[in-house]
């Protein structure tokens, strides 16, 4: 087993008294490791990475680099050359070529000769494809190029570990390839790096160990196989299936429909339901809502009613529940349903339904179909 | 642009040469309602207002607008002292004064009212008394007040320069007493100090400044002589020293002559410019404007500057910077410019212009600074992120990456605020710098004419400013960096 460069204690971060993205994290990295960390946004991953180039000082913990804490240390310059970073924004140097954003840090701080470090950037930049725009401003380059170029700059330093903050995010669907293209090359040349993605194939193919931020901590780490196919945790299951949820409360009987649908319909937007699809997930809200009120309710006006829609993009699973007080009611009780056009649509258009009552509470829940039988 | 300049002087010239229908005025009983022109306080308007309590008093400053304002009807008349105007009758102006004097008013020097001004201030009037008794003061009277200006030769003693040093302030408007001729200073007043001083073995300066200036350098003792043809009054006493007098003036209302024609254009041109020379002072007025501005530029960029990076490192003294360019912020260049001459700096003897360079530089400054400071927030902070993680230091960084960005990004803004600077020192003439604006006041007062110096020196500011584009337009295409070549960029490396 290859050394230990880098290993975290009890690390935390506290931005406020509730603003707390990490809690307690320790972690251990080899030389030339690969580590994916993928989690909800707001989950500290980046804040993590920044916190690992002292962009972020920790509020608590140890960071030990080469045998040394680096919070501590008084020479901040001498540990960042070593630990580069990708940034999402790629923060290039405006009014600067290309070239000269990559050999302006190694002349400067290495002491290296311009003619030695613009060989060696030619080189670098040969490599990731951009040696035609080495005299281009970063404003004429495309996202991915301009990534590309970031990377360069941030391997002329010979940094012994990379942190790669998002360096997808901000690009368009058609540049991610290139960069991820760039990543693997270096991957192949036994770099170690730390690489926060939301790209979760990507993820799973360049790492050798995936890490799953979630509370503030390494929530589920493990192999790429264990993580994405068989999460053992909870959070971790819902963030790879990607399940999307929706949640709305009701409290009276005068329900404020035009509201809640149009929530239905921005969520439904957001994750690409087609308009059909939308159209089906609202009616049936609506009628489970009006059949629960009419079943578990009497004269009283005020009730305690909870909407929650989870969607599996993975599978593409719509699933509609429903929670409420008052009396027990099963909707789903009476099959037949001929005069009943509440139930004829629930049926129509969904399947699976389930009912249960505990504690005075009953719960429905039900798919909704991709295709209606109506 | 230009097409509307020119309307403009078009349109004043034709305002200027119209005349307005004359009021009869034969004797002092027509002024009784006039409107009587007059220097604000001085023993002339008293001696006026004396004589014609319902008249209208209209206060100018110099005897240039006087006669102006009489020109162009403004004024009915005007009260001063009989000299006067036979020696603008002796340089050609179309003037005439009532026959009947409304009064008498001494002549004389002031000197501060110190242990120094007084021992002065004796040897003056032995002085005086000596040449009123030998016929030396009427010689130099029929000279200077009595002839034309060929006849007024002048020769400055010789003076070893190894001597005390008296400093001797005047504003040089009060013809035939004292004036400027071909950039000397000339008149009956100034050669009878030049006389004193040679015979009290004195050395002197002379320091031309503008009317409350040097009230007030003679007040707190920074000049020693105030040479300007004062009217000796009892009341002014409080203040400072007068000299026996040297000349009692007859106090005479001044009026339009019958013959009141416009002399021409070309005339006028010959009389501002040509004359003694006078281009030179504008030249020379030009020319004080430009260094003002260009050290103030200098200075006051590189303090911007300088207070911003050090504003950046987050010390203590943030507050005071805030605290002292918000106050600079909010008080008028003119305001500062006063204030530093009289109180910062009153109790030093520093000239005026450096005075001057001194607030133009902080009002630079403090655009300068901000600009820096909203430019550099304007900034992405991932480009500042990314050189900290390559390691450079943050002072680094900011010069290295971000301060040439937002020197680009904020160029235009800064022009502009450097031809606000240049446009601005014509308020130097307050602190008596003899600067272009200043210049031509110096002129308007020996000519009587405002027009062609206004029109001058209006033209020498848009020269100025259109050199400081031209120069600084200069600049900015050397620090745009897309106009470097690949061999600029990376110097002494083979491609």
């Amino acid at each position: 087993m290859s050394e230990k460069i880098l290993r975290i204690e009890n690390l935390r971060k506290e931005f406020s008294a509730e603003v707390v993205p990490i809690k307690n994290l320790s972690l251990e990295v080899r030389r030339g490791e690969v580590i994916s960390i993928i989690g909800g946004s707001g989950m500290g991953k980046s804040t993590f990475l920044r916190m690992i180039n002292l962009l972020e000082r920790p509020t608590a913990g140890k960071i030990i680099f080469h045998g040394e804490n680096i919070v501590d240390s008084g020479n901040l310059s001498a540990i960042r050359q070593k630990i580069g970073m990708i940034f999402q924004t790629f923060n290039l140097f405006d009014g600067k070529t290309v070239i000269e954003n990559a050999i302006e840090a190694p002349i400067e701080l290495k002491g290296i000769s311009a003619q030695e470090a613009y060989d060696k950037a030619k080189n670098l930049f040969e490599r990731v494809g951009l040696v035609e725009k080495m005299f281009n401003y970063p404003e004429e380059l495309s996202g991915g190029q301009k990534q590309r170029a970031a990377i360069v700059r941030a391997l002329m330093m010979e940094p012994e570990i990379l942190l790669f903050d998002e360096p997808t995010s901000a690009l368009d669907p058609t540049m991610v390839g290139e960069v991820l293209a760039v990543v693997r090359m270096l991957r192949k040349q036994g770099l170690t790096m730390l690489i926060v993605t939301h790209e979760m194939n990507f993820a799973r193919e360049v790492a050798d160990r995936v890490l799953f931020f979630a509370d503030g901590e390494i929530y589920e780490q493990g192999t790429p196989a264990e993580i994405f196919d068989s999460p053992k945790r909870p959070k971790t299951a819902a963030f790879i299936r990607r399940q999307k949820y929706f949640h709305y409360e009701i409290t009276s009987k005068h329900v404020d429909l035009p509201e809640m649908q149009g929530k239905i319909m921005v969520f439904a937007d957001k994750y690409g339901l087609d308009e059909k699809y939308s159209q089906r997930l609202q009616l049936c809200t609506e009628e489970i809502i009006f059949e629960m009120i009419a079943g578990c309710y009497g004269e009283e006006n005020e009730i305690s009613m909870t909407v929650e829609i989870i969607y599996t993009e993975s599978e593409r699973i719509l699933e509609l529940n429903l929670s409420c007080g008052g009396k027990n009611y099963n909707p789903f009780a009476k099959k037949d349903c001929d005069d009943d056009l509440s139930l004829k649509i629930l049926y129509g258009y969904g399947k699976n339904f389930r009912y249960s009552s505990s504690e005075g509470l009953n719960k429905v829940s039900m798919e909704i179909g991709k295709r209606g039988n109506l | 642009m230009r097409k509307i300049i020119l309307m403009i002087m078009l349109i004043t010239l034709i305002l200027s040469g119209c005349q307005n229908e004359n009021r009869e005025i034969k004797s002092l009983d027509d002024l009784k309602t006039a409107r009587i022109g007059a220097w604000l306080d001085s023993g002339y308007e008293l001696k006026a207002r004396e004589v014609f309590p319902n008249a209208k008093f209209v206060h100018l400053d110099f005897l240039s607008d006087l006669v102006q304002n009489l020109k162009q009807n403004k004024i009915d008349a005007f009260v001063i002292g009989k000299n006067y105007v036979e020696n603008l009758k002796f340089e050609g102006i179309d003037v005439d004064y009532l026959p009947k004097s409304i009064g008498e008013l001494p002549l004389g020097y002031i000197l501060t009212k110190n242990e120094r001004g007084q021992k002065i201030c004796c040897q003056m009037n032995e002085f005086i008394a000596l040449i009123e008794t030998n016929g030396e003061l009427d010689e130099l009277k029929s000279k200077w007040l009595h002839s034309d200006e060929s006849k007024r030769i002048f020769t400055k003693s010789n003076l070893s320069g190894a001597n005390e040093k008296l400093i001797i302030v005047t504003d040089a408007q009060s013809p035939p007493f004292v004036y400027l001729r071909e950039g000397q200073i000339v008149g009956f007043e100034a050669e009878i100090i030049d006389k004193f001083c040679a015979a009290y073995g004195y050395d002197y300066e002379i320091k031309i400044e503008n009317f409350l200036t040097m009230l007030g350098d003679i007040t707190t003792g920074k000049a020693d002589i105030g040479m300007d043809a004062f009217e000796i009054l009892p009341e002014r006493e409080k203040n400072m020293l007068f000299s026996k007098p040297t000349q009692v003036e007859q106090v005479v209302l001044v009026i339009n002559s019958e013959s009141n024609g416009v002399f021409d254009v070309t005339e006028r041109i010959k009389a501002s410019l040509i004359e003694e020379n006078r281009w030179k002072m504008i030249l020379d007025g030009a020319l004080t404007t430009l260094t003002i501005t260009v050290f103030s530029i200098i200075l006051g960029t590189f303090l911007g500057l300088a207070i911003y990076l050090l504003y950046r490192e987050k010390t203590p003294a943030n507050r005071i910077i805030d605290a002292i360019y918000r106050t600079l912020q909010g008080i008028p260049t003119m305001v500062l410019l006063l204030f530093f001459y009289y109180v910062v700096f009153g109790s030093v003897n520093l000239p005026a212009s450096i005075v001057a360079t001194t607030v133009f530089s902080l009002v630079l400054s403090v655009s300068v600074f901000t600009m820096i400071k909203s430019g550099a927030e304007s900034i992405s902070g991932g480009q500042m992120e990314a050189a900290l993680s390559l390691g450079f230091s943050e002072r680094r960084a900011f010069i290295k990456f971000i301060l040439p960005q937002v020197i680009r990004n904020n160029f235009a803004n800064y022009q502009l605020q450097l031809n606000v600077i240049l446009l601005e020192t014509a308020i130097v003439g307050y602190i008596s710098v003899q600067d272009l604006t200043r210049t031509a006041d110096l002129i308007r007062a020996r000519t009587y004419d405002a027009f062609i110096p206004i029109v001058t020196i209006a033209l020498v500011y848009l020269l100025l400013s259109k050199l400081l584009f031209l120069i600084t337009d200069v600049i900015f295409r050397k620090i745009e960096p897309k106009n470097r070549k690949c061999e600029e960029i990376l110097r002494g490396v083979k491609l």
